[in-house]
């Protein structure tokens, strides 16, 4: 009994202590919070340039011709094929995964690779196979069969976007159904509910959740492809918005303009946005007791045929690399420019991530410090870096070249690449960190609170160790990511400057496509080595079910 | 009638074996340190966790070859028994159909049970309206409908207040005197409130029964064994 009356007393007091300090601010970490005010003033330069800039600007007929007018429409048309694709495949591959026997660790690495693959490796390697001399029609033509088919165009394009997206779907939803709730497992079991009633209409909720926050991420994606338009259009009606970029820069040397369509893309993209951010109240997702190795369903014939389909699919870009392999080159290997290119990959890859990483922790600590002392900001600095997120890296590189034409050219284009790549990249390390950066806040700020621990203390001896093993996942991730980026190089390479995919794409439009395979090759198992050591850093201890 | 014979079950943490058997119907406890394996064995029964040896049989017929849907039980848990989005009337019928078809047949079904356990409300209503009890409530209801020789509980209405959990053991011995053949075995840590219901305790301990017997509420009650279970080391 007294023992009893002891833990009530004790409760009692926690409670009394908790609504007593729940109110109170917490205060400090100005250090932490440095670089998120110096991305904020960037983003304000940023704004002000442009301001400016449609003061200056007196002729804006331009924006009314045709050639926009087509590419806004080629660049929905295409985005909404490819997203409504890539979701419905997406969620069929998660279902047969799900069925499958394979190990869940694997599942997740496979489709967390081919997300994050580069866009070039998987490019060429599909016009390796499909191409007008790829490999399929080296096979009719010694069968004898006359069939011919040109893969670039509109089909090339959906093939190619939809094969990340189509990861990115898939491991969206496979999470969601290796996250059910076990008991429900049990619960469906017990009543021999089909996987599909389970589907439609016991898991719906579970499946459904945020599902407009993939749909969303899909058709940005699919509409800032590119890298893929850049190889795959095959036609001057088959430009988008961000090809349209490009060409005002690199052959009408017309910035003003290409500023101009880079804003009308952002403004796009942020419209399709905002709906989405306002259907959300919050980012915090549902954790639930789940169970992960107890499996109701077993995979049956259709699922076994579609999973070969995907493997098929996924794997025969792969072919490129043991192509590339077969022409080994080591004098194009030890070459300048090839060991130059490699070394700038490196440093952009390493600075981006830096940037990146800096930014993205200290808008977390200060979107959460601002949770905590419940003020209604914090919802602005998420939507900061979510709205900067989407701003698509074309568009950002033409505004950056303007202002670098204004500047004469004072900043070097290697911090520029790096620092148009952090950008993309923030959003995706905020998105990552997030759900456990925020986990337990509020009885963490309780004991902030009464062990007067300070912001600095909190960040290195709670946050860090919290987020450690996901800060180098997605660190990882973020890197390989902005090694394979095309996008912004295109337009700020130089003769001493340029990157791996950039010296690729030179060597493949020089017709050198032996070279070009090769470097891919060396390129592609270089990252797979990197994240098979990552991986294995940091699932080190971890016994793998 | 239901008879384990050297059940046993083995995971990376943890193994169990379990030996005893209930030979008439009625309602018993199940009770045990939280770790001593309670939720294992009601898995185990329900076909949830396959077992490494021993035999099991309900009514001298095996258990071990059915799957859980087959086997001639309904289970409840403390949380997830019911899928919250869909309604009062899918999450009852969900016993008997599957597919969760609404028409006449199934819809008098549900209206009789909701009688029987005072569920006086629409049946169209999803259970996220619900409060905590009448969601139990609804999964009792679901169970009694199913009407299996065989009702196992997890555990069930620990997240409940006194008044509710008093409440549905009403429920539960309404529903023990419609089926009287059934035996019904509850996993609970209140040992001192199911005594006007209980037939016998099995008191399990360190991943096994007590004496591989079914006990009676005295005999745990003055077992020193037993007080330091329910009192803790004084």
């Amino acid at each position: 009994m007294l023992l009893r009356k002891t833990k009530t007393y004790g409760s009692s007091i926690g409670h009394q202590v908790l609504t007593k300090t729940i109110n109170q601010k917490l205060e400090g970490g100005l250090i932490i919070k440095l670089p998120f005010y110096f991305y904020i003033v960037i983003l304000l330069f940023l704004l002000t340039f442009l301001i400016n800039f449609f003061y200056v600007t007196k002729n804006y007929s331009f924006v009314f011709d045709n050639i926009l007018k087509q590419s806004i429409k080629f660049t929905f048309f295409q985005a909404i094929l490819s997203t409504i694709i890539s979701i419905i495949l997406g969620f069929i591959l998660s279902i047969c995964l799900y069925l499958s026997n394979f190990k869940r660790k694997i599942i997740t690495t496979f489709l967390n690779f081919f997300f994050i693959a580069p866009v070039l490796f998987i490019s060429y390697g599909v016009i390796f196979i499909h191409g007008s001399d790829g490999l399929l029609q080296n096979i009719f033509q010694f069968i004898n069969l006359n069939f011919s088919y040109t893969f670039f165009g509109i089909i090339g394009i959906i093939y190619v976007t939809s094969y990340f997206n189509i990861a990115l779907s898939a491991n969206y939803f496979f999470r969601k159904l290796t996250n059910i709730p076990e008991n429900y497992l049990k619960l469906m079991s017990a009543n021999k509910i089909s996987l599909y009633v389970a589907l439609t209409r016991c898991l719906k909720p579970v499946v459904l959740n945020n599902l407009s926050i993939l749909i969303t991420m899909v058709l940005i994606f699919c509409i800032s492809n590119f890298t893929i338009i850049y190889i795959f259009a095959s036609s001057p009606l088959l430009t988008t918005i961000e090809m349209a970029i490009y060409q005002k820069i690199s052959f009408e040397a017309n910035i003003s303009e290409a500023v101009i369509y880079g804003f009308l893309q952002t403004v796009i993209i942020i419209l399709i946005l905002i709906p989405t951010l306002k259907l959300r109240n919050n980012f915090q997702m549902i954790t639930l007791k789940v169970s992960e190795n107890y499996r109701i369903y077993q995979s049956n014939l259709f699922s076994s045929f579609f999973l070969i389909i995907f493997f098929l699919y996924f794997f025969s870009p792969c072919l490129v690399v043991i192509k590339g392999l077969y022409n080994f080159n080591i004098d194009l290997l030890f070459s300048k420019n090839t060991i130059l290119s490699f070394l700038y990959s490196l440093i952009i890859a390493f600075s981006s991530l830096c940037i990146a990483l800096m930014i993205a922790i200290s808008s977390l600590f200060m979107a959460r410090r601002l949770h905590e002392n419940n003020s209604y900001l914090s919802n602005y600095v998420i939507l900061s870096i979510f709205i900067i997120s989407f701003v698509p890296s074309i568009s950002l590189s033409a505004i950056l070249f303007m202002i670098n034409v204004h500047l004469n050219f004072i900043l070097p284009n290697f911090l520029i690449v790096a620092f148009i790549n952090s950008f993309l990249l923030t959003p995706l390390i905020f998105l990552f960190l997030f759900p456990k950066f925020m986990e337990n806040n509020k009885f963490e700020k309780l004991r902030v609170l009464q062990f007067n621990i300070s912001a600095v203390n909190r960040f290195t001896r709670i946050d860090f160790l919290k987020i450690k093993k996901e800060l180098i996942v997605v660190s990882s991730s973020c890197f390989v990511l902005s090694m394979g980026d095309l996008t912004s190089i295109t337009l700020f390479n130089s003769s001493s400057f340029k990157t791996v995919p950039y010296l690729i794409s030179q060597l493949y439009s020089s017709y050198r496509y032996n070279d070009a395979f090769f470097i891919l090759a060396i390129f592609v198992l270089f990252i797979i080595s990197f994240l098979y050591m990552v991986n294995s850093l940091v699932y080190k201890n971890v016994k793998i079910r | 009638m239901l008879k384990l014979d050297k059940i046993s079950y083995k995971n990376v943490t943890f193994s169990a074996e379990y030996t005893f058997n209930i030979s008439e119907s009625g309602i018993y406890a199940l009770v045990g340190e939280s770790g001593s394996g309670k939720s294992t064995l009601i898995n185990l029964i329900s076909g949830f966790l396959n077992i490494h040896s021993g035999s099991m049989s309900f009514k001298n017929k095996s258990l071990l070859d059915l799957s859980p849907s087959q086997r001639p039980i309904s289970t409840l848990f403390q949380n997830y028994n019911n899928f919250d989005h869909l309604t009062i009337f899918e999450n009852i019928i969900l016993g008997v159909d599957s597919k969760m078809i609404n028409n006449n047949i199934n819809r008098n079904k549900v209206k009789s049970v909701m009688k029987k356990l005072s569920l006086e409300m629409d049946m169209f209503k999803t259970v996220s309206e619900l409060s905590g009890g009448e969601q139990q409530r609804v999964s009792l209801a679901r169970c009694w409908l199913r009407n299996r020789n065989l009702l196992l509980l997890d555990e069930p209405f620990n997240a409940l207040d006194p008044g509710l959990r008093k409440d549905l053991f009403i429920q539960l011995v309404k529903m023990h005197e419609h089926n009287k053949s059934q035996i019904t075995i509850i996993s609970s840590h209140f040992l001192d409130e199911l005594v006007d219901i209980i037939n016998g305790v099995i008191f399990i301990n360190n991943g096994s029964v007590y004496e591989n017997k079914i006990l009676q509420y005295k005999e745990v009650k003055d077992n020193l064994d037993f007080k330091k279970y329910f009192l803790g080391s004084f």
